[in-house]
């Protein structure tokens, strides 16, 4: 491998350090096999290889990475040492040994970056692959012992979720595509949601706990149905009833709704709409799965013989037409003579071998007929006797199940994009949110120079580290791209513009844009309403437009871009625009306006108050963007993630809305209280107890407040530790008070600390949101959010407080 | 250990069957359609057992199977179809591609299980 300039640098200083590592792991070693119990030397090795890690991984040396995590993952398991792990880290130390030697050897050479340092030789020796292949068989049947991640039929039904939302999705803008462009493929495609969706729900089905789940009948019956319709089409070669369709995905959804959340469904719509549907009656039979037979299957190999035999009847009768695959019937005969072996009869066996070579000689109505004979035999023979060798196979499974011993890892697959349910994703964020609350506390440690140890101090460095970089990619997770939902939109205009005979055609642009999952979720309805606007009061009728020399077809573009650190989403319709004359008038009946405002304010401003509360509320309300749903909604909704919204309009031209939004939204749970008029919001975890104490236990020295709570005393501090120049008279405060709101906080410097607040007003999640005018250089400050009524509220870091 | 190629573009199915037979003592390698098979096929010729959905994007069941069957050294390798009962699924179907087995979904745990050990002659 070659090193980048760089590295080169830091070569030779890693190099000066390497020796002290090595050698500590070879004495290490040595001592170890003295005192193969002794846990207190593997630990040593684990940190001295530990430290060789980051050494490595400083200089890209991933082989030499991976193979000592291994070798650690296995060490932490170990209570002992046997002489293979000996044997294994003695060769890990030659392998170290020889990579840093054989980069020694160039490190004074003036073209280093130049030359090809052959350390892949290394890495292909025969003893690192003895190595790995031994840890990952070692982690593997540790492995194995482990339950699996799937353990439950709920991890069962959290998959089913995932995939039944996605794959009504996909077949809803498979329908979407279908209906402006009849292809066939998309027609298979449809097919096959359709008969993915009835595969997925036959699974759950068979479990007795769901089998008569009302709601997954349904989705099995309407997807089977509808397959069915497809497949019919595509025969036939008729277009799809389009319509129909899509009525099937909206009770899906509906049904999809009433399974997720057992909330009951219109049962006797969807028969009428099924009645309809004149396809297959057939109803398929689902065998039952017991959930414990998953990890447990009894074994039914006379059963699944006898099965096997039939499928190869079936076989033989293609096999007839189709005398080319006569190779790959002789081998589906060894399973049914593995069975017949097991079986231990002789005479099945010589049945069998006559048939084989019947179809060696191609004579294979010869071998269907003897195949048939051991078919019907089988059928017939005294049951008990085949259960009987059943219970002997068992036994025979278990002994030789004893004696394999090693297990090896498991491949996942790995695409591109990886759906996750959302509940764990939650979950894992919120696991990280609380990790970064450690690790501010960690900072903090660092910072006050309380670790002596240098060692405990690198580890805690690290660990810092690691939580800044598991935060990042956390938050990463949370990031969708905003063309899910922008392609939502498609079938929302579509049926819009059915139902006010409008045409209209959607552009999407920026899908890719990433934002914040739970910020999606916020602006759905929101964005909407825009949609929904546009199309009813934007775009003009289709023989308007023609008159107006436009297109006759209108045309709504969602657009997504990132600016700064900031989304920008735009709703843009190529329809009448916003006349601001009428924005004025209105305004002015409303009294959102005064008459000499609104001689002054310009066209641009003036089409803003469309989204002042009261402004949209009379004559507006239609059916279409009503819904009780006004612009100021719309606007609200908006700024109370952090957005803004803007609107530009030209009359004839059409109109432009522009949502900011934030990238992420950070939610803490806290607690509000009030000191004097301040409104303050102090994040739990702060939070150690909430305590009312009478003004007389309060006691002072000096200007130092204290009191004992459990005989332990406590500092009491006011409110102008946390306000910057504020001050007050606590004494005064003292007398006027006979009762003391106090909440104890916990700090790692003096321990419980007492806080004296007004009142507390509640406990509830607040939104972080980086508001400019309150982001001064106050250590104090997480951040602040915007409650309820509107007012901006601190958010305290009370980390850093010092008293 | 034997490893087993598990064939569906179905995550959930994926898990199960993958789960049923790591319980019974097979290593299990995922592929999510056709072509992804071929690949994980091409890059494991340790695999010792194929089983297959037929209904899949970029490259259906039949066609992954027929292609399976070109290559030399893939003749003898056991394919089972996984597959939802269908009146329109036509058995000879997957025989004709060279599937040797079938197996309806949704699979019973006892039938996968003693399938593959007949198969593998465990
Ligand atoms: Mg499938």
């Amino acid at each position: 491998m070659k090193f980048a300039d760089d590295d080169i640098i830091l070569i030779k200083n890693i190099l000066k350090e390497i020796i002290m590592y090595i050698q500590n792991l070879e004495n290490t070693i040595n001592q170890i096999k003295k005192n193969p119990k002794n846990n207190h030397l593997i630990v040593k090795i684990i940190e001295t290889l530990r430290s060789i890690i980051d050494l490595s991984h400083f200089i890209n040396l991933d082989f030499l990475v991976e193979i000592i995590r291994k070798q650690n993952k296995h060490l932490k398991n170990l209570q002992t040492i046997d002489n293979k792990d000996i044997h294994i880290l003695e060769q890990l130390l030659q392998i170290i040994k020889n990579t840093f030697d054989t980069i020694s050897n160039y490190a004074n050479k003036s073209d280093m970056s130049e030359i090809d340092i052959p350390l892949e030789d290394i890495k292909d020796s025969k003893e690192y692959k003895e190595i790995i292949n031994y840890l990952e068989s070692r982690a593997a049947s540790k492995e194995k012992n482990k339950t699996s991640s799937f353990s439950s039929l709920n991890e069962l039904l959290e998959e089913y979720a995932v995939e039944l939302e996605d794959n009504i999705t996909k077949l809803e803008n498979a329908l979407l595509d279908y209906e402006q462009n009849h292809n066939s493929e998309l027609l298979k495609d449809i097919m096959r949601y359709f008969h993915s969706i009835k595969g997925g729900s036959r699974l759950i089905l068979s479990f007795p706990e769901n089998s008569d789940n009302i709601s997954l009948l349904y989705i099995e019956k309407i997807s089977h149905k509808f397959e069915d319709l497809v497949q019919k089409s595509i025969k036939e070669n008729i277009d799809l009833p389009v319509n129909l369709l899509f009525q099937a995905v909206d009770y899906l959804k509906t049904l999809k709704n009433s399974f997720l959340q057992n909330i009951p469904f219109d049962k006797d719509k969807i028969d009428k709409f099924l009645q309809n549907i004149n396809t297959s009656k057939i109803q398929h039979p689902v065998e039952k799965i017991e959930i414990n037979e998953i990890s447990r299957p009894t074994e039914t190999i006379s059963e699944t013989l006898i099965n096997l035999i039939s499928q190869f009847l079936e076989f033989l009768n293609v096999l007839k037409e189709n005398p080319e695959l006569k190779e790959n019937a002789l081998y589906s005969i060894l399973p049914i003579k593995n069975g017949l072996e097991l079986l231990k009869n002789k005479d099945l066996i010589e049945i069998l071998n006559s048939a084989e070579s019947s179809i060696k000689q191609n004579d294979f109505d010869q071998a269907y007929q003897t195949i048939s004979k051991l078919y019907n035999i089988l059928k017939q023979t005294d049951k008990t006797s085949i259960e009987k060798t059943d219970i002997e196979l068992k036994e025979a499974e278990k002994n030789k199940k004893e004696r394999v011993l090693e297990t090896k890892v498991d491949t996942k697959t790995k695409s591109p994009i990886l759906k996750v349910n959302r509940k764990k994703i939650d979950k894992l964020i919120n696991l990280i949110e609380e990790l970064t609350t450690v690790k501010n506390f960690l900072s903090y440690i660092l910072k006050m120079n309380v670790i002596q140890d240098e060692k405990t101090k690198n580890n805690v460095t690290r660990l810092n580290k690691i939580i800044s970089e598991l935060y990042n990619v956390a938050i990463s997770i949370r990031m969708v791209p905003v063309g899910d939902l922008f392609s939502m939109f498609r079938r929302t205009i579509r049926d819009l513009s059915i139902k006010l005979s409008k045409k209209v055609n959607l552009i999407i642009k920026g899908s890719e844009v990433e934002i914040d999952k739970n910020i999606i979720e916020i602006i759905e309805d929101p964005l909407t309403h825009l949609v929904r606007n546009a199309i009813d009061h934007g775009i003009e009728p289709p023989q308007e437009r023609l008159k107006l020399g436009k297109n006759e077809e209108g045309e709504i573009v969602l657009n997504a871009y990132y600016s700064g650190n900031f989304v920008n989403i735009e709703v843009i319709d190529d329809g009448k625009g916003i006349n601001p004359e009428m924005v004025r008038a209105k305004a002015l009946e409303k009294n959102l306006i005064s008459p000499e405002e609104v001689m002054n304010i310009s066209d641009e401003q003036i089409i803003n108050y469309i989204f002042e509360p009261g402004f949209s509320t009379s004559n507006n309300i239609n059916e279409i963007s009503g819904r009780g749903f006004g612009l100021d909604i719309v606007k609200n909704t908006i700024e109370k993630i952090g957005g803004k919204i803007y609107i530009e309009s030209k009359v004839g031209k059409g109109t432009k809305i522009t949502l900011q939004l934030p990238l992420t939204l950070f939610i803490v749970r806290g607690l509000l209280v009030e000191i004097e008029n301040f409104k303050f919001i102090i994040p739990m975890e702060f939070v150690h107890e909430i305590f009312k104490l009478n003004s007389s236990k309060i006691y002072s020295h000096k200007e130092i407040y204290f009191t004992k709570i459990r005989n332990k005393i406590v500092p009491v501090i006011f409110g102008d530790t946390i306000i910057e120049n504020f001050e007050f008279n606590k004494k005064e405060y003292l007398v006027n008070n006979d009762l003391i709101n106090l909440v104890l906080i916990d700090n790692v410097e003096y321990g419980t600390v007492a806080l004296v607040v007004n009142k507390i007003i509640e406990e509830n999640e607040y939104l972080i949101k980086n508001i400019p005018e309150i982001s001064t250089n106050n250590n104090l400050l997480f951040g602040a959010t915007i409650i309820e009524d509107g007012t901006v509220v601190p958010i305290l870091n009370l980390i850093e407080l010092v008293i | 250990m034997k490893k087993i190629l598990i064939v569906d573009d179905s995550k959930m199915a994926r898990n199960y069957h993958a789960y049923v037979l790591k319980n019974a003592g097979y290593r299990v390698i995922e592929a999510i359609d056709g072509a992804d098979a071929l690949e994980k096929l091409f890059s494991n010729p340790d695999i010792s057992c194929i089983i297959t959905d037929l209904n899949m994007p970029n490259m259906d069941g039949l066609t992954f199977i027929k292609k399976v069957r070109e290559k030399e050294e893939f003749k003898k390798i056991p394919i089972i179809i996984v597959t939802t009962l269908d009146e329109n699924y036509d058995k000879s179907e997957g025989f004709k591609a060279g599937a040797n087995y079938y197996l309806i979904k949704p699979t019973k745990p006892s039938a996968l299980i003693s399938t593959i050990k007949l198969l593998l002659k465990d």
